[in-house]
């Protein structure tokens, strides 16, 4: 049970680091927020299910479950807010993309 | 174990904070404050367990209400300059 | 309506013994009280929330949620890998997927599985067709397949219906 509880803490902090070197790589705004949502769902998806798998207690386990729950109803919602408000503030996605390629 | 994820996640709220100071347009960072906010949440419910403390749990619940919460009030007041009267598009 | 409120209230009541795993008379009043204000409250708020039909769409969704959290993993793995591919082969863009019939819950489930899976995105939404970001002209293509869609819009039939 160890075993597999460790594995998935590892991968879900390689996929945060993943994710952030997408932050920081990614020309343009549009793109950065595909390597945002990585964190928001692989990342905190796995290293929740880590932690779920350490404890035997239901009252831990049920908060942890309500907080994945949570984060995934929110996660979207919030992102499509932020790119809604930029699609109407510059209307093209386009206009500042410094090494955009094909 | 709950060490290395930790370091990790401290990591990641590292270069976040460096696209919040470099971000050319203002949805640059306020899309870092956003994963920030998933940061510190993954962070308090890593720390509930690195102390074997299990309460900090409820702190993390919390903290994921008020992210989602803040993250819609600024781009509330950024859309409609004002966060009270509803005003319609 | 009183019913409603009632059914409301002691879901939420449940939810405030499953957090605070106390079971003192005086908290348990004090929950019993705030319950009961936050479902009026709600009640309030969602006078017009009609056509949703919660029982229909959870006898379908054991079906539908492995599904979605493979896709999820496997989108995750595509982006991952197009970010730590040293030449970052994006090419992002803007796509139209209609969804004109669809009904209202259906849509919004919709929209909101694009924007959780990573690759996709919501930009826009109107009564007809969802405007979507994509990270390469691959996603947005196997998003035009439409096998999501098919999904979801079978979550609301009754099972066997589909």
């Amino acid at each position: 049970m160890f075993i597999v509880s460790w594995i998935l803490l590892v991968l879900g902090s390689a996929f945060c680091l993943i994710g952030t070197l997408g932050l920081m790589r990614l020309p343009d705004f549009y793109s950065r927020v595909h390597a945002a949502s990585i964190i928001d769902s692989l990342g905190t998806i796995l290293v929740l299910l880590g932690l779920l798998t350490q404890t035997q207690d239901l009252l831990v386990i049920a908060k942890l479950i309500l907080i994945l729950l949570f984060m995934m109803l929110t996660g979207p919602t919030a992102v499509h807010a932020l790119a809604h408000t930029a699609v109407l503030n510059e209307n093209d996605p386009e206009s500042e993309s410094p090494r955009k390629q094909a | 174990m709950f060490a290395v994820t930790f370091i990790a996640i401290l990591i990641v709220m590292f270069f976040l904070l460096i696209r919040v100071a470099l971000g050319p347009t203002i949805f640059d960072r306020i899309l870092a404050v956003n994963t920030f906010g998933t940061a510190i949440v993954l962070l308090i419910a890593l720390f509930g367990f690195l102390v074997e403390r299990p309460d900090f749990l409820d702190i993390a619940l919390l903290y994921a209400l008020t992210n989602f919460i803040s993250t819609i009030a600024v781009l509330k007041l950024f859309r409609y300059r004002s966060l009270g009267k509803a005003v319609d598009k | 309506m009183l019913i409603r409120i009632l059914i409301a209230a002691s879901l939420l009541l449940l939810l405030w013994v499953l957090l605070s795993g106390h079971m003192d008379i005086l908290l348990l009043g004090l929950g019993l009280g705030s319950c009961l204000f936050v479902a009026w409250l709600v009640h309030r708020l969602a006078l017009t929330d009609r056509n949703f039909n919660t029982m229909k769409l959870s006898f379908n969704l054991p079906r539908f949620l492995p599904w979605f959290f493979l896709e999820v993993f496997r989108s995750n793995l595509n982006v991952s890998w197009k970010i730590l591919h040293p030449k970052l082969p994006i090419s992002p863009n803007k796509s139209i997927v209609s969804t004109a019939h669809l009904n209202d819950t259906a849509k919004t489930t919709y929209a909101n599985c694009i924007t959780l899976t990573p690759g996709t995105y919501t930009l826009n939404t109107d009564d007809e067709s969802i405007e979507v970001h994509s990270l390469t002209t691959e996603i947005a293509e196997s998003l035009q397949q439409g096998e999501m869609k098919k999904r979801i819009s079978a979550l609301q039939n009754w099972p066997g219906t589909s």
